[in-house]
């Protein structure tokens, strides 16, 4: 489980975790992306990105939730809320 | 004899042990013991009669897995009536097909569906599956036909499926097809009476309704229905309830591999059950490695399953293997390699296609099913070659190359587009119109698409020739 030192670095570490899951080269993604139209990322990829990233957070991440999300900069801030949750938790 | 009997007579001595294990997203888990399945199917049924549905209705079901499907499923067969399973990630393309064709005079709908078969809702009894109870709207206007007089009693239901036609076909089912199908799949996989199965594929497609639903019912296995396919919750459950067997597809079992590392106890798994995509030789020894498992693989269509399946004791990995017995099968006009197109013959299989006299009689002739699939048969296992027809398996699923294409060139700007599958990935190549307008980004074409075809058959990459 990994302490996200700052907004920059959990960015950048989705960022890698779906250019890496999608093969796509991570220049190639930005906020405003849209997650199943523009990068293609179908249910199975989105499970193993899921299931990446709540194993390198620990978190748990609800797949009903995740279907409104849209681009990646809303599954950022998705992943965000549910790391500040974790630590308010704990 | 209706596929449903055999099914109650094993409930009647089915034993201490659940029938179902539902596992809710919350983590809960719900049991349901063989008395109270029977009961709850004997109350589906009440209520179905009650709502107006009867013997050779035609019923389009859209529920996600659960104890409540099973027993509309068994309910719906023991009244005679003939369900149509629906894929939920269908939409309008395939659900027009599929109500014109079937012409079902009620659906059977989770609530949270609601939306999507609300085009068709007209003239049709409507029943919605909400907080584990049914709420039924009566049809508005003139009652829809949906009553399959013109169907053999012999026939189960109505499965629909690809060829390469651009939309789905009726197989008609027969009941002795989920029977033997059940049976013969027993032969090859060897579970015992009180072990469990997780179920994570959807209910819909005829190799889960035979492997997930007819074969552990009919065989004292307990059904255990996980609601999430993540990974880590499905290695959370194999450890929280000792799961046995697991029935899913190689790209869900690849993901098990990947995520098996700091995993929980695994050491209840017996086997995992396999179908519905190549599974390559690589993928069976990181399995067998990593979980101590028999990994069973084997191969079906609509039309029959299983058409063969590696054998307990005796698999050969990298083959589909060994054909299921009472089938016949041969590989035709055979190239140097000995691949050729499989045909099957066997009593227990699907005769034709709903209401589609032209492609029955291109896919049946002189009793053999041309399966459209090619493989070769090495030392008496069949081994999977390809797809001639023009349907391809993505990561478990049927795309229909031609739906595909008939969808995007429905977009407004798209003259015309090729379609093609590789690396298990969905392409296309778009020719625009000459002239101006209409949508002109791929993301706009891509959403344009979300509601026309299911998700899955949304190409990936989408270019401008």
């Amino acid at each position: 489980m990994k302490q996200i030192k700052n907004d920059t670095s959990l960015r950048e570490s989705i960022i890698k975790t779906i250019a890496t899951i999608a093969r796509i080269n991570e220049k190639n993604i930005d906020d405003s992306v849209l997650i199943r139209e523009e990068l293609g990322i179908d249910s199975i990829m989105s499970l193993e990105i899921v299931a990446q990233i709540e194993r390198h957070y620990g978190i748990v991440v609800d797949e009903e939730e995740t279907l409104q999300i849209k681009t990646v900069g809303e599954f950022i801030d998705y992943v965000q809320s549910k790391i500040i949750n974790r630590c308010h938790e704990a | 004899m209706k596929c449903c009997e055999p099914v109650f007579e094993s409930l009647k001595g089915w034993g201490d042990h659940p029938v179902c294990i539902e596992l809710g997203p919350d983590g809960s888990a719900a049991s349901l013991s063989a008395p109270d399945f029977l009961q709850r199917i004997n109350d589906v049924k009440a209520m179905l009669v009650k709502e107006g549905i009867g013997e050779h209705d035609i019923v389009a079901v859209f529920l996600e897995n659960s104890s409540d499907y099973a027993a509309v499923f068994l309910a719906l067969i023991d009244m005679g009536a003939k369900p149509v399973p629906v894929n939920l990630a269908f939409r309008t393309i395939e659900l027009d097909e599929i109500f014109s064709n079937a012409e079902p005079c009620a659906i059977i709908t989770e609530a949270g569906h609601s939306t999507v078969v609300q085009p068709y809702a007209q003239g049709r009894i409507v029943i919605e599956r909400q907080g584990g109870k049914w709420l039924c709207r009566r049809p508005g206007g003139t009652k829809k036909k949906g009553v399959a007089g013109d169907l053999d009693n012999d026939i189960a239901s109505i499965n629909y499926t690809y060829r390469g036609y651009g939309y789905p076909l009726g197989a008609l089912v027969p009941h002795r097809q989920y029977i033997t199908g059940a049976m013969v799949l027993q032969e090859g996989i060897r579970l015992n009476r009180g072990e469990n199965i997780l179920i994570v594929l959807p209910m819909v497609n005829i190799f889960t309704l035979i492997g997930c639903l007819f074969h552990p019912l009919i065989h004292g296995v307990t059904m255990i229905i996980a609601h999430r396919k993540n990974p880590l919750r499905l290695l959370e459950y194999i450890g929280r309830h000792r799961v046995d067997n697991v029935l899913a597809v190689p790209e869900l079992f690849d993901l098990l591999v990947k995520f098996r590392d700091g995993a929980g106890d695994v050491s209840s798994l017996k086997a995992f059950l396999s179908g519905g995509s190549v599974l390559p030789v690589e993928q069976y020894d990181a399995l067998g490695r990593l979980f101590n498992v028999d990994l069973i693989h084997g191969y079906g269509l609509t039309e029959f399953t299983p058409v063969s399946r590696n054998i307990r004791g005796s698999i050969r990995p990298g083959s589909i293997g060994t054909v299921s017995r009472g089938v016949e099968c041969r590989i035709d006009s055979p190239d140097s390699d000995g691949t050729g197109e499989i045909w099957i013959k066997t009593d227990h299989m699907t005769k034709a296609y709903h209401r589609r006299p032209d492609e029955t009689a291109e896919a049946f002739a002189d009793g053999w099913f041309k399966t459209g699939d090619t493989g070769r048969l090495e030392e008496g296992h069949l081994v999977f070659a390809g797809e001639k027809k023009k349907t391809r398996k993505v990561k478990g699923n049927m795309v229909d190359l031609e739906e595909v294409r008939r969808a995007l060139v429905s977009v407004p700007g798209v003259h015309d587009a090729a379609v093609s599958v590789e690396d298990n990935t969905v392409s296309a190549v778009i020719e625009r119109e000459t002239c101006t307008g209409g949508i002109d980004d791929i993301p706009g074409i891509k959403q344009h698409l979300e509601g026309m075809i299911a998700a899955y058959k949304i190409p990936k990459t989408v270019r401008f020739s």
